[in-house]
């Protein structure tokens, strides 16, 4: 009975979450964070070593509802993904999940842009130019902010400077208790 | 995730427990303590094999099992991956083993304790096919990986059993002769292949670099352990030997069982190497699996991960290595003023938390 208890309690010891390893992207079709202008019929997923038939690559649009893929095919080191009918404006995010050749799971995600011209295009434009306006702000604020902190880069020093304090008093008292108690 | 570690470094203790039990059979009387070894612990040992190499297994199974059902992937898992294939092997050769070591007294004789050190070699290979190493290059990452795993599992088996299965502490100069010296040479074997290990995943020149990553933490971890090991060490190889030499009243074993302690958190720390994403390009690595939760506390510029880690001393980080160095000297003065070996073993710990702050503050 003892050892069926500590069996189980080994057992239960060995759950694990993910972890990755080896294996990883390497080339995609549409690639990260590309804005694509036409088309879109099928996604492409390049590693660097062969991966597993169990892999799977899933697609979600904006509203995070998700892309029916028809087939999805696993040869050596590729995944090719199909659409029923090409891809709509938007943004995407594409969901991967592998098992490496060395057997350790790995799984990643990325986006990109559909946008084709249509008559919209001024919206467009006009949108693209509001939306530029505010990375341009941050990266205005960012380097003002970085640069001051340049001077010291670690952020914690007041907590370092207290573990430093922590530290001596414990070597000290540690001396003193030793020299007072094991004194011969 | 903890857990994987931790079933991970205890697969590691119970090679090192069977490699230590059966080798110390070969020893005559005459150059070792008494020592009794209860069988339970050898029947004990291959039952953790078993289950703890599962460990990665299961992940898989864990990791697919939303997409395509338990039971196929489970199928899936068990006949068709790698992985799957050599577990079964292990399990299967296993079951041989625990019944070999259940129905024959493997501890009485010599020849069946050889055949069992075969047994538990052969698991020790098996170990090393299925590591990085071994998929990173045709064959030396596995020959040098099955070296490096062969010399901690002696020096760290042997250490163990004498540490924690020794009755009284009678031969004790006999044992230390032949001991010590092979401690230093299994030391020196685990360096060299450890660096070279090192270096298929790391280049040396990106080691601070590394340090961005959880891979390069637990990296430094692993070697700022060894530090505070090397001096129990010290103290159990030569110091010990010359007060017992001048008939001096001393027992060895807490020492020897604190420095054991020390040692298996090296296998905590491999066990995290082994499991994490190795970086062969840090770049890569980083858009992957991010930056480590720690770096991330103390560093507080942008990282980025073309970055390259610069290191400067500056006054913080120089307090830290001044109380590292007054922590090491505490473990020897606590030895010398004769006070408990888990008073050493604390300023060990000690003396790896302060270097290791000093090297984070140390980071311009």
């Amino acid at each position: 009975m003892k050892r069926i208890i500590s069996a189980t309690l080994i057992l239960l010891f060995t759950f694990t979450t993910t972890v990755s390893a080896h294996t990883g992207l390497t080339i995609s079709s549409p690639a990260d964070g590309e804005y694509i202008t036409e088309d879109v019929y099928e996604i492409v997923l390049e590693f660097n070593s062969k991966i597993e038939s169990t892999s799977t690559v899933k697609v979600f649009d904006e509203s995070k509802e998700e892309i029916i893929i028809s087939n999805t095919q696993v040869s050596d080191n590729v995944i090719t993904g199909g659409f029923m009918s090409p891809l709509d404006n938007g943004a995407y995010t594409v969901e991967w999940k592998i098992i490496g050749a060395d057997g350790h799971p790995i799984q990643g995600t990325y986006s990109f842009m559909v946008s084709q011209d249509e008559l919209e295009e001024p919206v467009v434009t006009e949108e693209n130019q509001e939306t530029s306006d505010v990375p341009k702000e941050e990266s205005i604020e960012e380097p003002v902010e970085q640069s001051i902190e340049d001077s010291s880069k670690i952020a914690s020093n007041d907590v370092l400077v207290l573990i430093l304090v922590i530290l001596f008093t414990i070597a000290g008292g540690f001396f003193g208790w030793i020299l007072g108690r094991w004194q011969k | 995730m903890v857990w994987i570690y931790i079933s991970e470094s205890l697969l590691y203790l119970c090679f090192s427990l069977l490699m230590g039990s059966f080798i110390l059979q070969f020893i005559p009387e005459r150059l070792k303590p008494k020592i009794s070894i209860p069988k339970r612990l050898i029947q004990l040992s291959v039952l953790g094999i078993i289950f703890f190499s599962a460990a990665p297994v299961i992940r898989i199974i864990l990791f697919l099992y939303e997409d395509i059902g338990l039971m196929l992937t489970m199928q899936n898992v068990l006949g068709g991956f790698g992985v799957g294939k050599a577990w079964n092997v292990t399990v299967i050769l296993a079951l041989f083993f625990y019944l070999f070591v259940s129905l024959f007294p493997v501890l009485k004789s010599k020849v069946l304790a050889g055949i069992s050190l075969a047994f538990t070699f052969i698991f020790l290979l098996a170990l090393g096919w299925a590591s990085h190493a071994a998929s990173l290059t045709e064959w030396s990452g596995f020959v040098v990986h099955s070296l490096h795993f062969l010399a901690v599992t002696v020096w760290v088996g042997i250490l163990l059993i004498v540490g924690w299965c020794s009755k009284n502490q009678e031969n004790w100069l006999s044992y230390l002769k032949w001991f010590t010296p092979l401690a230093i040479g299994c030391f020196l074997t685990i360096m060299g292949t450890g660096i070279y290990l090192m270096t298929l995943v790391i280049d040396v020149n990106e080691y601070g670099d590394a340090w961005m990553l959880p891979y390069g933490q637990a990296l430094l971890l692993k070697h700022l352990t060894i530090i505070p090991v090397l001096f129990f060490a010290f103290i159990n190889g030569f110091w010990i030997r010359r007060k017992l030499q001048r008939q001096e009243q001393i027992n060895p074993i807490p020492w020897l069982k604190f420095e054991s302690i020390l040692l298996y958190f090296t296998f905590v720390s491999t066990a995290v190497l082994g499991q994490q994403e190795p970086p062969h390009s840090i770049e890569i690595t980083f858009g992957g699996s991010g930056s480590s939760a720690v770096f991330d506390y103390f560093y507080s510029g942008i990282i980025d991960p073309s970055m390259h880690v610069q290191f400067g001393l500056n006054t913080i980080s120089t307090m830290f290595f001044i109380v590292a160095i007054i922590f090491m000297w505490l473990i020897l003065y606590s030895f010398r003023k004769k006070a408990p070996a888990s008073v050493s073993f604390f300023m060990g710990m000690f003396c790896i938390l302060s270097l290791y702050l000093g090297l984070i503050a140390s980071i311009q």
